[in-house]
């Protein structure tokens, strides 16, 4: 190989070295408390929407001034199933928004991609989902599922509830057991009695 | 390793194909008289091949100008037609018109709507679709001449005009899956936002 060729390559790769840190980092040209306004104005409907499974899931936003935080406890029904928020941080003229996104049992974030759950609140993953959700609050426009990256199709539980309760219109419980539809649910619950329901482990065990 | 044609080389064939089209001459000369080429091209049918499973043409009949052919849709076995989007069976004539022209006969070929399609409408559409238009015109082409110069009628004579309407078409069909996905996407969100009011 030519030695101007082998030369373009090692700047290439050095540039493409240079780039991958700041690629992840969510700067913005907006002062911190312009930012965070406009992450309290976040479209978290949006995002409900375009990324919920069947089951109903419920935001309840805490909002920190003093540091310019703003997370979301998800639940359904009496449980919390996901929990995220994002804190800004001043940088140049500019904000840094920083994705605060909770441990699973396995030591990595709930939702990333791997985690299984009988339960499922989201599509997976989470983070470039939540990237929107920023991305969209400094723009100030609606959430956009379209600027997603490609993730491939999903065909974990999440997508196949989601496919029945946008069929049917009627969602599942999360008192439901898993992988049935809540009519097949009731039915089975009028014929048997309670019947059983698996839980999911979102979360990490505190201190970990 | 498979070779996959660049952007630019599938425009520039597009472009060739466009080129080749243009180049082909709407008049074709035959040595016949409007007589005997009538009597020749009447009765004949156009083969299914050139409109898929969806159309078939009937027997060329007789005109004043030439011969025409009906181009109704659905099976040439005499079933239903489409009463869905109510247009009776027949879409469409496809016409050869013959004019004595020195030793021989010009013919030229053109299209037309069938007496309860509205005329304005069916121009409209064809001003839409350029490329079927073309298409449709060197299908009767394709027939006329088939026939005149004894010949079997051949699909390597109108794949390009058949390649250059779908080509034409892939705007629309990717404006249709768009507003298909526009309209179940919003069917999404109501179901949804529905399910949260009535869980209030």
């Amino acid at each position: 190989m030519r030695t101007w060729l082998r030369a373009g390559l090692v700047i290439a790769f050095l540039g493409l070295a240079g780039c991958s840190k700041g690629a992840d980092e969510l700067y913005y040209d907006v002062t911190p408390d312009d930012a965070f306004a406009r992450l309290l104005k976040a479209d978290i409907t949006g995002f409900r929407d375009a990324r919920q499974c069947g089951m109903l899931i419920y935001f309840e936003p805490k909002e920190y001034d003093a540091t310019r935080t703003i997370a979301w406890e998800v639940t359904s029904g009496d449980r919390t199933v996901a929990r995220f928020g994002f804190d800004v941080i001043p940088k140049g003229n500019g904000s840094v928004i920083e994705m605060q996104i909770p441990k699973a049992p396995d030591g990595k974030e709930i939702y990333d991609g791997t985690q299984k759950y009988s339960h499922p609140a989201f599509l997976q993953p989470l983070r470039p989902a939540l990237r929107e959700l920023v991305d969209a609050a400094m723009e100030q426009r609606p959430y956009d599922w379209h600027r997603l990256p490609d993730m491939g199709v999903d065909y974990t539980i999440c997508a196949s509830m989601r496919q029945n309760f946008i069929a049917s219109g009627q969602p599942y419980s999360i008192d439901d057991p898993s992988g049935m539809t809540h009519e097949q649910a009731e039915a089975a619950r009028s014929q048997y009695g309670t019947l059983p329901v698996e839980r999911d482990d979102v979360f990490a065990p505190v201190g970990l | 390793m498979k070779n996959r044609l660049p952007q630019w080389a599938r425009s520039l064939a597009a472009l060739a194909l466009l080129t080749m089209l243009a180049a082909c001459d709407d008049t074709k000369h035959y040595p016949t008289s409007t007589d005997a080429a009538r009597e020749k091209l009447v009765g004949t049918t156009i083969p299914d091949i050139a409109f898929g499973a969806a159309a078939h043409s009937a027997p060329g009949e007789a005109t004043a100008e030439g011969v025409q052919w009906a181009v109704e849709v659905g099976p040439g076995d005499g079933s239903v037609g489409d009463s869905v989007h109510d247009i009776g069976d027949e879409v469409m004539i496809l016409k050869a018109r013959l004019v004595a022209a020195g030793d021989g006969i010009d013919l030229t070929v053109d299209l037309a709507p069938p007496p309860h399609v509205d005329p304005e409408k069916f121009k409209a559409l064809f001003d839409q679709h350029p490329g079927m238009d073309g298409m449709f015109r060197n299908i009767v082409q394709e027939q006329a001449d088939s026939v005149l110069t004894n010949r079997p009628f051949s699909y390597a004579n109108i794949s390009a005009s058949m390649a250059l309407a779908v080509l034409s078409e892939l705007p629309n069909i990717r404006q249709q899956f768009d507003e298909d996905g526009k309209i179940y996407e919003q069917h999404e969100r109501d179901t949804i936002d529905h399910a949260y009011d009535a869980a209030r």
